[in-house]
C-alpha cells in the first residue's frame, strides 16, 4: 500500500482492502457462532433430554457452534484479503474470490450515485463503504472498507470523474 | 416552469376520465369475482356486508387517488401530479422517455378510452413508468404524438432555442415521418409461435408425467382394480393433449392478433391485439440490447423471435417493457437485428470459443444427466429387490445412455457457443434447447464482470458478463479464453485503460 498522504484516486496500483474489514466481518461471524452456541445450551438444558451434566452440555454446544463460525471466520478473512482494487484512468477495478474469483470493472463516467456508507462497528474501526450505483441493476455495488479519512476524497473524485460527458 | 409552480397543478392541468377508478380496478376485480361469488353463494347474509365493505374500501381511494391525478404538458414536458395524502409530482422530460404505450384493454374498448404509459430510464417499475389510465382516446393519441414530437425534437438537436421561445417553434411543424413496414405477421405465423414457444413445449411432459403420477396414485389406492379407473385418466390426458396446441395457439393469436412492426424515422412502431390492443414507440437510440431466441421447433422451422429493449427498468409480466416480435422468418428476424442497431448489414456469425469448453460442456451435461438417472436406477432396482448384476447392469446402461445424451448435447452447445464483435456491436450466442442471440451496442456497456470458477480457472477460461442498463438481462458470455474477455472489456467505452496485464495474470495464474 502506499503512503496514506497520497490522493487516494491517484494511486494506480492495485490497493488491498482496510484490515479492520476482515476483523469486522470475522467478529460478526464469531458472535453470530457464539449466539448459536448460546441458544442451543439453553434448549438443551430446558428440554430435559439429556442426562449429561451441564459443563458438557455447554462444550457440546460451544463446539457446534464455535467450531463452523471459526472456519467460516477463516474463510471470511481468506475473502476479505482477497480483495484488491484500483482506481484506473477510465474505471475502478475491482478483483477478489478466493475460489470463485471476480474480475468487475465500472467506468467512471457510467456511476451515476456514490454513497458513503458506515455503521457503528465501521466507525468504532473508522472505516466506510462505497457505494456505486450505475443505470444498471446488476453492476458492482459496494467498495467495503475504505478508510474513513479517504472516504470523501473518493466520492468527489469519483463524482468529478463519473461528471464527464460521454454522450450516451 | 419554476419549481414553486411544480407543487401543485395549474388551473388548466388535465383530470383522467370519471370512468378511470373502475377502470384500474377492473384487474382487481377481475381476479377476486370467483371467491367473491363462492363467498357470497355459501352465506350471503353473512357475507355480503363485507363484499360491500371490500368494495367500497376498494373504490373510494382508487376514485380518490384517480380525481387528484393531474396531468399537464409544458414545453414538452408531461408533469403528472397524483395523491390525496402524499403529494406527488413526476416529470416526464422528453429526453428521458425510453417509450411510449398507448394500450387499450377490452374494458378501455367498451368505453372507448385508452391509457399512455410511458416508460422512462432507470430501474424499478414505480420509478421508470408514468401511467396515465384512463383517458378519451383522442386525448391519449394527442398526448402521445406531443411527448414523439417533444422526443423527436430532442433526439435532432433542434431545441436550441431558449426555453422561454420553445413555443415559437410549434410541435406541430415536425411532422411525424412517413411509416415504413418491416414485418406483419398472419393468423396461421401467430398459431405457429404459440405452438413452438418454449413455455409451452413444456406443457405435454407436464400433462404426460402428472397423469403417470395420477395412475400410480390410483394404483395404490385402488388395489388391484384399476382398469376401470385407468379409462377416464386416459381420456382426461388425451383432452388436454388435444386441448394444449388450442389453447397456446389462441392465447398467442388474442394478444398480437394483426400484429404489425414499423420504422418510422428513428422509431420502431409496433401494434397487436385483438381485445386488447397495444402500440409501442420505441426510439431506437435508446436500443440497449436486441435478443433474438430460437427454440428447437422454430430452428428447424426456420424461424426465430425477437425481443428488443431499452434502459427502461425491467420487465414485469403484467406491462411487458420493450417492444417484441413473436415469430418471424429466421432470414427476417435477422436482418432485424441490424435494423434495429442502425447497422442494416450487420453480421450474426460468431467466433467460436477455446476447446476446452466443449469438454466442460459434456463433463457437466453428464454429471447433471447421469448422477440422478443412476440415482434413480440404483433406488428403483435395489428396492424391487433385483440381483445385484441387474442393478449394475441397469445403472450401466443409463451411465452409458447418459454419457450418449451428455456429448451430443454438449456438441450442439459448443457448437453454437460463440462471440464476436462487428462494427461496434456485441454479438453473443449460446444455448441449445433455445438458442439466444443478444446484440448490444459496445457504447452501451454499462460496466464488465469477469468471473472464474476453480473448474474453469483448470481449464483456463472465464465467464464475462455485461452490465446494461436499466435491464435485469445482462449478457452472459460463458467459457471464453482469458485474453479474449479482457479484450472484450477494453472494447466497451471508459474501459479502454484497464489494467490487462494484471486481468490477465489473475485469471491466467492457476492455468500456469
Amino acid at each position: 500500500m502506499t503512503s496514506p498522504d497520497d490522493e487516494p484516486l491517484h494511486r494506480t496500483d492495485w490497493q488491498l482492502l482496510h484490515p479492520a474489514v476482515a476483523t469486522i466481518r470475522r467478529g460478526i461471524t464469531l458472535a453470530i457462532g457464539l449466539l448459536i452456541s448460546a441458544l442451543l445450551c439453553i434448549a438443551t438444558l430446558l428440554s430435559d433430554q439429556t442426562s449429561s451434566p451441564w459443563y458438557g452440555v455447554l462444550i457440546v454446544c460451544l463446539l457446534l457452534g464455535l467450531v463452523p463460525a471459526a472456519l467460516v471466520a477463516l474463510f471470511v478473512t481468506r475473502r476479505c484479503r482477497s480483495w484488491r482494487y484500483r482506481f484506473g484512468d477510465d474505471a475502478l477495478e475491482v478483483h477478489y474470490g478466493v475460489w470463485w474469483r471476480t474480475l468487475a470493472a465500472v467506468p467512471y463516467q457510467r456511476i451515476q450515485q456514490v454513497e458513503v456508507e458506515h455503521g457503528p462497528l465501521q466507525r468504532r474501526f473508522g472505516v466506510v463503504s462505497l457505494a456505486l450505483r450505475t443505470a444498471s441493476v446488476t453492476s458492482l455495488s459496494k467498495l467495503p472498507g475504505i478508510a474513513v479519512d479517504d472516504a470523501e476524497t473518493v466520492r468527489r473524485m469519483l463524482l468529478q470523474r463519473a461528471g464527464r460527458d460521454d454522450g450516451a | 416552469m419554476d419549481d414553486t409552480r411544480q407543487l401543485a397543478p395549474p388551473a388548466d392541468a388535465m383530470r383522467l376520465h370519471p370512468l378511470s377508478p373502475l377502470l384500474s380496478l377492473a384487474p382487481v376485480l377481475r381476479q377476486a369475482v370467483v371467491p367473491v361469488v363462492i363467498v357470497l353463494v355459501a352465506n350471503w347474509r353473512v357475507a355480503g356486508p363485507f363484499v360491500v365493505l371490500g368494495l367500497v374500501l376498494l373504490l373510494v381511494p382508487t376514485a380518490l387517488r384517480a380525481r387528484s391525478t393531474r396531468y399537464t404538458l409544458d414545453r414538452e414536458e408531461l408533469l403528472v401530479w397524483s395523491g390525496v395524502l402524499n403529494k406527488t409530482v413526476r416529470v416526464a422530460s422528453p429526453a428521458r422517455v425510453q417509450q411510449v404505450d398507448l394500450v387499450r384493454h377490452l374494458r378501455h374498448r367498451a368505453t372507448d378510452l385508452a391509457a399512455v404509459r410511458i416508460e422512462l430510464a432507470g430501474t424499478g417499475v414505480a420509478g421508470t413508468r408514468v401511467e396515465l389510465d384512463a383517458l378519451p382516446v383522442a386525448e391519449a393519441e394527442r398526448l402521445r404524438d406531443a411527448l414523439e414530437r417533444g422526443r423527436r425534437r430532442v433526439s435532432a438537436g433542434s431545441t436550441g432555442a431558449a426555453p422561454d421561445d420553445a413555443s415559437a417553434v410549434a410541435p406541430a411543424d415536425i411532422p411525424p415521418p412517413p411509416l415504413s413496414p418491416l414485418l406483419r405477421l398472419s393468423t396461421k405465423q401467430l398459431v405457429v409461435a404459440g405452438l413452438t414457444g418454449a413455455p409451452v413445449l413444456l406443457v405435454p411432459p407436464l400433462i404426460v408425467s402428472v397423469a403417470f403420477e395420477a395412475l400410480d396414485l390410483l394404483r395404490i389406492g385402488g388395489g388391484t382394480s384399476i382398469e376401470p379407473n385407468r379409462i377416464p385418466v386416459v381420456v382426461l390426458v388425451a383432452a388436454l393433449l388435444l386441448l394444449w396446441p388450442i389453447v397456446a395457439g389462441g392465447v398467442m393469436v388474442f394478444s398480437c392478433h394483426d400484429y404489425e412492426l414499423g420504422r418510422a424515422g428513428n422509431d420502431l412502431i409496433a401494434r397487436r391485439g385483438l381485445l386488447d390492443t397495444r402500440t409501442s414507440v420505441l426510439p431506437l437510440p435508446r436500443v440497449q440490447l436486441v435478443h433474438r431466441a430460437a427454440t428447437a421447433p422454430r430452428r428447424w422451422l426456420g424461424l426465430a423471435s425477437l425481443e428488443v429493449r431499452t434502459a427502461s427498468g425491467g420487465v414485469s409480466n403484467q406491462y411487458p417493457v420493450g417492444v417484441a416480435v413473436p415469430i418471424g422468418p429466421a432470414r427476417s428476424i435477422d436482418g432485424l437485428v441490424g435494423v434495429v442497431l442502425g447497422r442494416p448489414d450487420l453480421p450474426l456469425d460468431v467466433m467460436a470459443h477455446p476447446v476446452v469448453a466443449r469438454r466442460r460442456a459434456i463433463r457437466r451435461r453428464f454429471l447433471g444427466i447421469a448422477v440422478p438417472a443412476v440415482g434413480i436406477t440404483l433406488v428403483a432396482t435395489v428396492v424391487n429387490d433385483a440381483a445385484p448384476v441387474v442393478v449394475l447392469g441397469a445403472s450401466a446402461t443409463v451411465a452409458a445412455l447418459s454419457m450418449l445424451t451428455a456429448s451430443r448435447w454438449g456438441r450442439s452447445w459448443y457448437r453454437r457457443l460463440g462471440h464476436a464483435v462487428h462494427d461496434g456491436v456485441l454479438v453473443a450466442r449460446c444455448g441449445v434447447l433455445v438458442e439466444h442471440l443478444r446484440a448490444v451496442p459496445v457504447d452501451r456497456i454499462q460496466g464488465v464482470t469477469i468471473s472464474q470458477s476453480p473448474w474453469q480457472r483448470r481449464a483456463g477460461v472465464c465467464t464475462a458478463r455485461l452490465l446494461l442498463a436499466g435491464t435485469t438481462d445482462s449478457v452472459r458470455i460463458p467459457d471464453l479464453a482469458p485474453d479474449d474477455a479482457v479484450a472484450l472489456c477494453s472494447l466497451a467505452r471508459g474501459l479502454a485503460e484497464l489494467d490487462a496485464a494484471r486481468w490477465n495474470d489473475e485469471l491466467m495464474r492457476a492455468r500456469a
